[in-house]
This record gives C-alpha cells, sequence and structure tokens, in this order.
C-alpha cells in the first residue's frame, strides 16, 4: 500500500480498540486524548531531530509515533512516520517534502480525533 | 462483545504481567486489555526500566510483554539481560513488534524469547499467548521443585551416611501428597529410626566404658595398697603419729 492511500483515520481499528477495552467511552476518550498529547510532542521531536541530523533519535520517534498511530488507526501518519523510520535506520535523511507531509498528515488526525464522536464507534459498520 | 473468561487468574492469585512499551498510548492500552483479563499489571517504559522491576525480589514477575523498540536500551538487549540471568531466564518473555520486523523476532526467539506478537495487537490473541507462556511457566516450575526436592533426598541420603541426618530438610518433601512425598515419608522415618538407634547404642558403649574405667581403678588401687612399700609406709606414718602425738 503506498503512502498516499493510507487512511486518516481507520475506523475498523479504533472500533476494535473501542470494544476490546470494555465498550467505555471515557477511557477511549483518555486514550485518544493521551495519543494527542503524546503524539504532538513526538512530532515535535521527528522534526526538531530531522533538522539537527540526529537519525537515532529521528529513528526512534518516527518508530514511537508509528506504533501508537497504528494502534489506534491514524493509518496516514503510521505510514508516513514507518517511511521516516526506515530510512533514518539506513542512515539516510528523509526528505523535506516527507516531514512537511507527515505534520500535515498529523494535522489532519488530530483534529478528525478532535472531533471523533466516541458513540458513533458503536455502531456496525463504517 | 461477549464477556470472555478471566485468563489471569490461578489457584486465585492473578498473575502479574510486566508490559514494556516505549509508548505511553500503547501502555495504556496494554494495561486496560491485560487488567480486564484479570491479571497484575506493572508498566515500564524503557529497558532499565523492565530490568529494575524485574529483579524487585518482592514484586516476582510471571510473564513479560515486551516492545522491541525502545530508546536508551531496546528490547533485544532486555532480552538477554533477562536470559543471563539465573534469577530471571525462567521468566517467559513475549516479544511485541511490528509486522514489518520479522528478522528481529526471529533473533529474540533464538535469544529465548518464548513467543511474539504483532501490533497493533488483539485482545483474544493477547490472551492465548500469555495462556500459553503461563501455562508452561507453571509446568517448569512444578518439574523444577520436584528435582529441587530429589535433590533434598539425595543430600540427605548423604548427610545420613555422614552421621549428620536433620529430619526437618524433609519436610517439604514427606509434605508432597505424590509417590515422591511417600518416599520422602519412608526415608524420613527410616532414617530417624537409625538415626535413634546409632543414638541409644552411643549411650550403651558409653555406659559400659564408664564402668569398665570404675572397675579398673578399684583394681589399681587394690593393686597398690598391697605392695609391701606401701605397707611399710603406711607402718612408718604411724610410727610418726605416735612420736608427735605422745598419750
Amino acid at each position: 500500500m503506498s503512502e498516499a492511500e493510507a487512511p486518516v483515520l481507520d475506523r475498523t481499528v479504533l472500533r476494535r480498540v473501542f470494544e476490546e477495552t470494555g465498550g467505555d467511552p471515557e477511557f477511549l476518550a483518555d486514550l485518544l486524548a493521551e495519543y494527542l498529547e503524546d503524539g504532538a510532542r513526538l512530532l515535535e521531536e521527528v522534526r526538531t531531530a530531522w533538522a539537527a541530523h540526529e537519525r537515532e533519535r529521528l529513528q526512534r520517534n518516527a518508530h514511537t509515533l508509528k506504533s501508537s498511530s497504528a494502534s489506534l488507526g491514524a493509518l496516514h501518519v503510521a505510514s508516513l512516520s514507518a517511511g521516516i523510520e526506515a530510512a533514518a535506520k539506513q542512515g539516510e535523511q528523509p526528505a523535506e517534502d516527507t516531514i512537511h507531509a507527515l505534520a500535515a498528515a498529523w494535522a489532519q488526525a488530530s483534529s478528525v480525533l478532535g472531533a471523533l464522536d466516541v458513540e458513533s464507534l458503536r455502531q456496525a459498520g463504517t | 462483545m461477549t464477556e470472555q473468561p478471566r485468563a489471569g487468574r490461578t489457584e486465585g492469585q492473578p498473575a502479574h504481567v510486566l508490559a514494556v512499551d516505549d509508548s505511553s498510548v500503547n501502555r495504556r492500552l496494554l494495561e486496560r486489555l491485560l487488567t480486564q483479563e484479570g491479571y497484575r499489571v506493572t508498566l515500564a517504559e524503557d529497558g532499565p526500566q523492565a530490568l529494575e522491576q524485574l529483579r524487585d525480589p518482592s514484586q516476582p514477575v510471571d510473564v513479560v510483554l515486551l516492545d522491541i523498540m525502545m530508546p536508551e536500551m531496546d528490547g533485544r538487549d532486555v532480552l538477554r539481560h533477562v536470559k543471563a540471568d539465573p534469577g530471571l531466564r525462567h521468566i517467559p518473555v513475549i516479544v511485541l513488534s511490528a509486522v514489518e520486523d520479522t528478522d528481529t523476532v526471529t533473533e529474540c526467539i533464538e535469544a529465548g524469547a518464548a513467543d511474539y506478537l504483532h501490533k497493533p495487537f488483539s485482545r483474544s490473541i493477547l490472551r492465548a499467548r500469555l495462556v500459553a507462556s503461563l501455562a508452561e511457566k507453571r509446568l517448569r516450575d512444578t518439574e523444577l521443585e520436584y528435582l529441587e526436592q530429589v535433590g533434598r533426598l539425595t543430600e540427605a541420603a548423604s548427610a545420613l551416611e555422614a552421621g549428620r541426618f536433620e529430619p526437618d530438610s524433609l519436610a517439604g518433601v514427606a509434605a508432597r501428597q505424590d509417590s515422591l512425598g511417600q518416599l520422602g515419608r519412608v526415608f524420613a522415618r527410616m532414617a530417624t529410626e537409625v538415626v535413634e538407634r546409632e543414638e541409644r547404642l552411643r549411650r550403651q558403649v558409653q555406659e559400659l566404658r564408664v564402668a569398665v574405667d570404675s572397675q579398673q581403678t578399684r583394681k589399681q588401687a587394690q593393686e597398690i595398697t598391697q605392695t609391701a612399700y606401701f605397707q611399710s609406709l603406711r607402718g612408718r606414718v604411724a610410727e610418726l603419729r605416735d612420736l608427735l602425738e605422745p598419750d
């Protein structure tokens, strides 16, 4: 799957998290708030590490952002972070465009998640 | 969603899971999933924290869920530390990885990981992996305990031969309900009898020796008092007494 094809939010993933954690809207809201706060920090770390050419730090933070994003279905952020992580792991400096694309994907994901009606995840289908 | 049976409880005690992940979102998710399953959960966000938890003897860990890619010390290093430590190496470690990290998973299994789990994890797979690893650990713990108690019996046998058998040393073995317990009880009873018989014999020998000793002393005294020298000494003592104390 190419990066452009990954959805901003895969509701199937998020619904499964919601159901498997007991269908508790309060817990999911807390988890999403944690993601939005931690993700913003990780994105900042990615940008700083990229600008400073600190590959190891870049790889680590891109990895954590990828991991959290994949867990909640923020697949576009996850796939762009995975690309940055892989490049940094091979000692390459990712293109500036990729960093911009990640920031844009993050902005989209956080706006969708911020406006998400958790109760809507209860319904069957997407 | 149907309510699944809780897997974390065994013999009334919830199993203790250490979940190690650098992502705070994943830590919260794991904590929630594991608590729902009835496990007792401790979280660590990096390798050094995980090792500190593992080495805390007051909170023994039954199984570890370990993220591979972490800052400071990655999961592979934590795994190597665990497997190199005789006090920790029996604890099953399930590694958590992204689907694309197949090489790393292989490396971890070669290094002693019990199992692996791809992220994002699902509750049912997480449950299945934990149940399997814990069952294996319990089996291994039982085996180790059995071997340890067989060792106790062997030690007791050498102690008996060396004359320093302690009946209390077999209390644990004798309390078992299986055939090893039966063997332990029979051995302990026989060994105690042997020790008691030896003690009785030792006392009898001691008493005989005392009797022989006192007889010998009497005989020696008799021999001395019957010599001519002793008799003449006794005569001189009487003469001296008469000289000193004339009537």
